[in-house]
């Protein structure tokens, strides 16, 4: 039975930065295409999808919480290896290492087509590829606090561009949104499972939860950090469907990117390629989470040195990125994750709650005998 | 010493970031770029595309800005880089802000040249898309454009004004794709036309999806605008029967010539909504609320008598009521939906969504009840 992973105090995070890093991890490139991928199985009815799924995620978090909080101070590969034993642990954090690196290898080459088709179309991707990678490479070796600091700093870097959804904004039509309650509930369900992509990045607390101080926070926390996140969703989403109509929207591919296309300043004619270019900052702290959390992972289980790890992942990403160079392979690429998404995001925490209720109370039982 | 390495390294860093770029992409050099303000395509006697290309250039030394090109192609994609043969400069798009369609494409369909626009990132959505019924080769041509540097940006600034003077209704690109991908709200494109070599707004084109069937006049697009959005600011000239004012207006021009006056309203703000009061029978109940002051009376009236103002609104109603009921008519006769009536039908109707082959069999049946209510704000300095 593996120890308690014992960090130091002076490594430890509060735990009021969750709200802010579990939001940018989820806020990535997903949101960009989103508004287009609901309405295609919803229809009007996307909002209430995506609430379907909001209520799903609330569930999750505390499912993962509660799970975590069985135990005193331990990340998703102690916790596997204590229900399952040393093995069968190790297998199954070997899954959810591939399942990490595939979504970091997702946000990097979604990025790296934005850049092709907005703004460079003669850029190679390997070079872009490159210029994400190092900076990943900066942020990870430097540890969780870094990577979380990087995190918080990129956030502020970028929430402001909520507020270039406020010229969209004007060019709403309230009849794009009529009639509202049209989709049947299979529908509705699966424009639900389609937000699976959108709002993944969660998984970071199964990996982050030993390192934070005030543990009976960490629940309050990352509840508030959700909701940010799905209003946030709920917003872009909402700005997209009165903007484009219903059969525009299906033709675009990235309608929030879009939505910005119509802002020009008098000395930015077009601020869309302004946007993308500053997209880089949105879409880092998650390739940099991500690569932490899969160098974590991987230690957990071979042991070794971190460093090492991030160095080897950064690599395959590196390699892998120049065969995923198509639209139609990046699509269904995304598509995968996302399903795998569905699987070890939303549906394993759910998996892991009998468990951990047996293990709560065997533990309260020895308690028992003891005393 | 640590410390004195590592500031090297972040200034380097920070150097060479600043030095690397200008290795990358020189391609672009503003000199020597021909930056497109418009495109008017035709189609010519062996059925290809014939556009003109409207470019101005950044070269400090020119001092005629302007070229135009004319080139032919199959697609709009091969007559752009059949103008870029033509042009020592490199033709670029970036800032395309007009594209005109010649009566041979608006009659047959403008659609299937708007596709490059929507797939390349690199030009914008806020392009404004306009026809003509001369040749669009001869707009272009105009050549008095004012103070604009080329008859591109001078046609821009054309429609941009009428559009923010809310004379007319928006149509750039992405309005108009967002009214043709939607059925039961027809786009409307203005019309360029050429007067004493100068390029004007006088009438607006209605499209039936993306091809061109009809037109309005100013005086139309008012009523259909009053519908169809919202005005902030807008002006409109009403001709109206002199009788119910004959004894208030004031004894100096009572005999006045004319049976007809005039009354110009100004800031007019207006607030509509459509009722669809019965599905089946399709019929509408649009209740229109005004306000606005006026500016202009053709005959001299006190208008600080409430009695008058209640006239002349009334009046200003009843103008209106009918004014509507013909321009629907129109439309009907047309067979295309400017209002969006079609619109309110579908969001009033779950399930399947409406095509425009289905709107086009019940619009000419539809029956609309208008009721419009004024308010004459205030009048000016005068009374």
């Amino acid at each position: 039975m593996p120890e308690n992973l014992n960090i130091p105090d002076h490594r430890k995070l509060k735990a009021v930065y969750l709200i802010i890093v579990l939001h940018t991890m989820q806020i990535g490139v997903g949101i960009a295409g989103y508004p287009r991928i609901v309405f295609m199985e919803a229809g009007r009815g996307s909002l209430i999808s995506l609430i379907i799924a909001a209520i799903a995620l609330h569930i999750i978090i505390a499912c993962i919480v509660y799970v975590l909080r069985s135990f005193e101070n331990q990340d998703l590969h102690g916790v596997l290896t204590q229900f399952f034993g040393k093995w069968f642990g190790k297998i199954i954090t070997f899954f959810f290492i591939i399942y990490f690196f595939m979504l970091f290898l997702s946000v990097q080459v979604n990025y790296i087509e934005f850049v092709r088709v907005f703004i460079f179309p003669d850029m190679s991707s390997w070079l872009i590829s490159l210029f994400l990678l190092s900076l990943v490479l900066y942020a990870a070796l430097g540890g969780v606090r870094v990577a979380v600091g990087a995190s918080i700093v990129f956030f502020f870097g970028a929430i402001w561009m909520v507020g270039l959804q406020i010229e969209p904004m004007t060019y709403i039509k309230f009849d794009n949104y009529l009639p509202m309650f049209e989709a049947s509930p299979g529908e509705l369900l699966s424009g639900a499972l389609k937000t699976s992509y959108t709002i993944l990045g969660f998984e970071l607390l199964w990996v982050l939860y030993p390192y934070l101080n005030e543990k009976n926070k960490v629940h309050r926390y990352s509840q508030l950090s959700m909701s940010i996140t799905v209003s946030m969703i709920i917003f872009l989403t909402f700005v997209s469907i009165g903007f484009f109509s219903d059969e525009q929207l299906k033709e675009l591919t990235w309608p929030v990117l879009s939505t910005i296309k119509i802002i020009s300043f008098p000395m930015f004619e077009r601020f869309d390629i302004v946007t993308v270019a500053l997209w880089m900052i949105i879409v880092l702290p998650n390739l940099i989470l991500l690569c932490w959390m899969t160098g974590m992972s991987v230690k957990r289980v071979f042991g070794g040195k971190e460093t090492y790890y991030i160095f080897i992942i950064c690599l395959v990403a590196f390699i892998c990125q120049s065969f995923l160079d198509n639209r139609y392979l990046v699509g269904s690429f995304t598509n995968l994750v996302g399903q795998t998404g569905i699987l070890s995001g939303f549906l394993f925490p759910v998996l892991m709650v009998p468990f951990a209720m047996y293990h709560r109370r065997k533990g309260a039982k020895n308690h028992g005998k003891q005393s | 010493m640590v410390n004195n390495r590592k500031i090297i390294f972040v200034f380097i860093s920070l150097l060479s970031l600043m030095i690397i770029p200008g290795c990358g992409h020189s391609k672009n050099v503003i000199e020597e770029l021909g930056v497109a303000s418009a495109y008017g395509l035709d189609i010519n006697e062996q059925q290809q595309l014939d556009g003109t290309t409207v470019l101005y250039q950044f070269n400090p030394d020119i001092t005629n800005a302007s070229q135009i090109i004319r080139s032919t192609g199959e697609t709009f994609s091969m007559v752009r880089s059949n103008a870029n043969k033509k042009s020592g400069y490199k033709i670029v798009n970036g800032k395309l802000d007009t594209i005109l369609f010649g009566p041979t494409i608006a009659k047959q369909g403008i659609v299937p040249y708007l596709d490059t626009i929507e797939r390349d990132a690199a030009i914008s959505n806020m392009l404004y898309v306009t026809m003509s019924e001369e040749p669009a080769r001869d707009i272009l041509s105009a050549s008095n454009y004012e103070e604009a540097p080329n008859i591109g940006v001078y046609l821009h600034s054309l429609v941009d004004k009428s559009v923010r003077n809310e004379e007319i209704v928006s149509s750039t690109f992405h309005e108009f794709m967002r009214s043709y991908y939607r059925a039961g709200r027809e786009p409307l494109v203005p019309i360029i036309s050429i007067k004493e070599n100068k390029a004007s707004i006088d009438k607006v084109g209605i499209m039936h999806g993306d091809t061109h069937v009809g037109n309005l006049s100013l005086d139309e697009v008012f009523l259909v605008r009053l519908i169809r959005d919202k005005f902030q600011s807008g002006r409109i000239n009403l001709e109206m029967d002199i009788e119910p004012f004959k004894q208030y207006i004031e004894e100096s021009q009572h005999n006045s010539r004319k049976d007809q006056m005039y009354v110009v309203l100004d800031k007019l703000k207006n607030n509509t909504q459509i009722k669809l009061t019965n599905v089946d029978d399709l019929t509408y109940k649009v209740n229109v609320n005004l306000n606005a002051r006026i500016i202009e009376t053709s005959q001299q009236m006190t208008l600080e008598n409430p009695k008058v103002v209640k006239i002349l609104e009334q009046q200003i109603n009843k103008k209106l009521e009918e004014d509507l009921k013909t321009v629907l008519k129109k439309s009907q006769q047309i067979n295309s939906d400017v209002f969006g009536f079609g619109v309110k039908y579908n969001n009033h109707t779950r399930g399947e969504e409406l095509t425009r082959e289905q709107w086009q069999d019940l619009f000419p049946n539809i029956e609309v009840d208008y009721n419009v209510s004024t308010e004459i704000k205030r009048f000016g300095t005068v009374n």
